[in-house]
C-alpha cells in the first residue's frame, strides 16, 4: 500500500497532462490531493503506534526496497500533501501550462519517496529527480527566466551528490547492505577510524541541503531567481529543504554514537547569525525571504544538535510550524509581487490597505516565526529552549530578535499610500488566492492556542508550557521587540557594509571550494 | 583498499580540484561528469576482488559451486549512468540557451552579464 502515496501523484501528473479541460482537470487535482491528505493522516495514525513497512516486489526484508514510515516522516508526508494542495488551490485561476501540473505532481511523488525510503541508494534516485525537476520549474517563467542561477543551483547539487553516493559506497563496502535501517544496527560494529572517511562524505552533502554556513549562496539562487512562480518557491522553502533536514536526521541517526553533534550546533548558529546580517542587508523581497529561510533552517539544526528530548520535540514542532509559515510567505509575497509588478521593497507601500487579507496572513506569519506569545513559533521556540544552556538560550533570543528586525524592515511595505490602480479583471484571481493562503495563517494561530493537543497528537506526548515560562518569554518578548525597533531605526539605507553585503555574491568556484573546504573540516575534527 | 579503490577516490578528488580551479562552464560540465565516472568505479570495484567470475548463472547448479562478483552494486550503477546520462544532457541544454543569451563561456563574465541585464 505504501508504494500508493508515491505512484498516485505521479499517476495524477500523467492525468493531468492527458486530459484537455483545464477547469476539470483542477477541480480533480484538488479532490485528489484531498484523498491524499485523507490517507496520509490515516497513515499518520497508524504510524503512531508502530512504525509501518512495506518492501517493493516482496523481497526478502534487507534485499528489496524497504519502504518504512514512523512518526517523523508521517508527519512530514502530512505536510508535503497539505502544501501541495494550497498551490493547487492558489492555481486554480491561472492559467499554467500542462507541463507545469506534470512537473509539479511528479516533484510531489518523489518528495513523498524521500520521506518513505529506507534505502541509501533510493533516496539518491529520488533526490536527483527531485533536484532536476525544481531545476526545470524555476526557470519556468520563460519572458524572466535566469539560466545562470538555474545552471548554478543544478551543478551544485549535482556536485554534491557525487559526495553522497561515494560516501553510501564507502558504507556499503563496509557494512555490506544499502538498508538505513539494517545499517543502524551493523555500524557500531566497525572500528570507528573506518567511519571518518563515510562520515563526512554523507554529512558535507546533508549540509548543503540544509544550506549551511559557507554553502548559503545556493538558496537565494534558487529561491529569488527571476522567473520563477511563488507555488514552486513554497514548496522549495518548504517540503524541499526540509527533506534535506530528514536526511540530516536520518544519518545523523544511522552512525549513531559516532555522530558529532558540537559541530552541527556551532555551525547551525552561525548560519542563523549570518543570514540575519544577509537578510537585513537586501531590498529585493525575494532576497530577504530566502536569507530568512536561511535563519531558519540554521535553527532548526542548531535545536537539533543541542539539548535534550524537549528540544527534539520543539524542533521537529518547529520544522512543521517554518513550513507553514515560509509558505505563507512566499504565496503571499507572490500576490503583492504580481499586484504591485516589483519587487524592490521601497518602492512598494501600503499593502495594508490594498489587500488587507494577504497582509494579515503575512504578519501571522512573520509573528509566528519571531515567536511571539500565543502563536505556535513560540511554543516550539520555548520547548527548544527548555533544556538547554545559558549560552544556547542566548543564541536562540538573539535570532529571535534578527527575525524581528528583518520583520520591521520588511514592515514598511504595509504602511504609506498605494499607489497601484485596481483592474477588474484579475479580481477573481486575486480572491481565489488569498483565499488559498488564510489556512496557512488559521494554521499559525489554531497551532499556538491548541499546542497541547497538537504536540499531543503529533508526539505522543503531552507537554505543555507552564505560566511562569509564558511571563518570563513574554517580558523577554516585549524587550527584544523594542530593541529591534530601534536597531532597525539605527540601520541606514545605503551605508558601504549594507551595500557590500547585498551584492554579496560567491560565484560558482567559490562555493565549489566551500563545499570541500566544509568537507575538509568535518574530517578534521572528525578523524581527531 | 584495492587499487582501483584508491584510483577513483585520487580522480574524484582531482575532478573536484579541476572543477574550483576552472572558469569555463563546459569543463565545469565535463568535470563533473568526469566525478560522477569516479564515484561508479569505486562503487563496481567495491563488488570485485581477484579470480570472481561475472555474476551470471546459466544453470541452479552454478549457484553451488561458482563465487561471482556482487550483482548489486554493478545493478545500481546501471541506475547512476542513466541518471548521470540525464543530468548531462539538461546541463549542456542549460549551457547552450545562457551561451546564446549572454554569448559567453565564461562563469564571472555570464555573471557580470546577468546582473547588467
Amino acid at each position: 500500500m505504501l508504494t500508493l502515496y508515491v505512484v498516485s501523484p505521479i499517476l495524477l501528473a500523467v492525468f493531468m497532462y492527458l486530459f484537455t479541460n483545464d477547469k476539470a482537470a483542477k477541480i480533480i487535482a484538488i479532490l485528489a490531493q484531498l484523498a491524499l491528505i485523507i490517507a496520509s493522516f490515516n497513515l499518520f495514525l497508524q504510524a503512531r503506534t508502530y512504525t509501518v513497512s512495506e518492501t517493493v516486489g516482496n523481497y526478502y526484508s534487507v534485499t528489496g526496497i524497504r519502504l518504512n514510515v514512523d512518526g517523523l516522516s508521517s508527519i512530514l508526508i502530512l505536510l508535503t500533501t497539505l502544501i501541495f494542495l494550497t498551490i493547487t488551490i492558489y492555481n486554480f485561476a491561472e492559467k499554467k501550462s500542462k507541463l507545469f501540473w506534470l512537473l509539479m505532481f511528479i516533484w510531489e511523488g518523489s518528495l513523498i519517496g524521500i520521506f518513505m525510503t529506507g534505502d541509501f541508494f533510493n533516496r539518491f534516485v529520488l533526490m536527483e529527480v527531485s533536484t532536476i525537476i525544481s531545476t526545470i520549474l524555476i526557470m519556468y517563467n520563460r519572458k524572466h527566466r535566469s539560466l545562470y542561477d538555474g545552471l548554478y543551483y543544478l551543478i551544485i547539487n549535482v556536485i554534491s551528490v557525487q559526495f553522497y553516493l561515494l560516501g553510501v559506497g564507502y558504507l556499503y563496502r563496509l557494512t555490506g547492505t544499502l538498508d538505513i535501517y539494517e545499517a543502524t544496527y551493523r555500524i557500531p560494529h566497525i572500528d570507528p577510524s573506518l567511519l571518518v572517511l563515510p562520515y563526512a562524505l554523507i554529512m558535507t552533502f546533508a549540509a548543503l541541503k540544509c544550506a549551511l554556513i559557507p554553502m548559503t549562496t545556493w538558496v537565494p539562487k534558487a529561491l529569488a531567481t527571476a522567473g520563477a512562480p511563488p507555488t514552486v518557491l513554497a514548496v522549495m522553502s518548504t517540503v524541499q529543504m526540509t527533506s534535506g533536514i530528514y536526511l540530516f536526521i536520518r544519518m545523523h541517526y544511522v552512525f549513531g554514537d559516532f555522530a558529532n553533534n558540537a559541530i552541527f550546533a556551532f555551525v547551525g548558529a552561525s548560519t542563523s547569525i549570518v543570514g540575519i546580517f544577509m537578510a537585513i542587508s537586501q531590498k529585493n523581497i525575494r532576497h530577504m525571504l530566502s536569507y530568512l529561510a536561511v535563519v531558519q533552517f540554521g535553527l532548526i539544526i542548531f535545536g537539533l544538535n543541542t539539548g535534550d528530548e524537549y528540544s527534539r520535540i520543539g524542533t521537529t514542532y518547529h520544522m512543521i510550524n517554518n513550513a507553514i509559515a515560509m509558505a505563507a510567505l512566499f504565496l503571499g509575497t507572490g500576490i503583492i509581487i504580481e499586484k504591485y509588478q516589483t519587487k524592490d521593497l521601497d518602492k512598494i507601500q501600503g499593502v495594508l490597505k490594498s489587500a488587507p487579507i494577504t497582509s494579515y496572513v503575512l504578519i501571522f506569519a512573520f509573528l509566528s516565526i519571531f515567536a511571539t506569545p500565543f502563536l505556535n513559533g513560540s511554543v516550539s521556540k520555548q520547548l527548544i529552549i527548555r533544556d538547554m544552556d545559558i549560552l544556547g538560550t542566548i543564541i536562540m533570543y538573539i535570532i529571535s530578535l534578527g527575525s524581528m528586525v528583518i520583520f520591521f524592515k520588511f514592515s514598511s511595505i504595509f504602511f504609506g499610500k498605494s499607489k497601484i490602480e485596481e483592474s477588474e479583471s484579475e479580481t477573481l484571481k486575486m480572491e481565489i488566492q488569498e483565499f488559498s493562503i488564510i489556512p496557512l495563517g488559521l494554521l499559525c494561530i489554531l497551532g499556538g492556542i491548541f499546542s497541547r493537543e497538537a504536540i499531543g497528537i503529533f508526539f505522543n506526548a503531552y507537554k505543555s508550557i507552564n505560566i511562569a515560562e509564558n511571563i518570563q518569554h513574554g517580558v523577554i518578548f516585549v524587550i527584544s521587540i523594542v530593541i529591534a525597533f530601534f536597531i532597525n531605526k539605527l540601520i541606514k539605507k545605503d551605508t558601504p557594509i549594507l551595500k557590500k553585503l547585498q551584492t554579496y555574491d560567491m560565484g560558482i568556484r567559490g562555493i565549489i571550494l566551500s563545499v570541500g573546504l566544509f568537507f575538509a573540516f568535518i574530517l578534521l575534527i572528525v578523524g581527531f | 583498499m584495492s587499487n582501483v579503490e584508491l584510483v577513483s577516490i585520487i580522480v574524484f578528488f582531482l575532478a573536484f580540484y579541476a572543477l574550483v580551479t576552472n572558469r569555463n562552464i563546459i569543463r565545469t560540465i565535463i568535470f563533473s561528469s568526469l566525478m560522477e565516472v569516479s564515484v561508479i568505479t569505486f562503487w563496481l570495484s567495491i563488488g570485485f576482488r581477484e579470480r570472481l567470475n561475472p555474476p551470471i548463472l546459466y544453470t541452479m547448479a552454478d549457484y553451488e559451486h561458482i563465487y561471482t562478483a556482487d550483482p548489486v552494486t554493478q545493478a545500481l550503477m546501471l541506475t547512476a549512468v542513466v541518471i548521470g546520462i540525464a543530468v548531462t544532457a539538461i546541463k549542456t541544454i542549460m549551457f547552450i540557451t545562457l551561451y546564446r543569451k549572454y554569448k559567453t563561456t565564461d562563469w564571472d563574465l555570464a555573471r557580470i552579464r546577468k546582473t547588467e541585464g
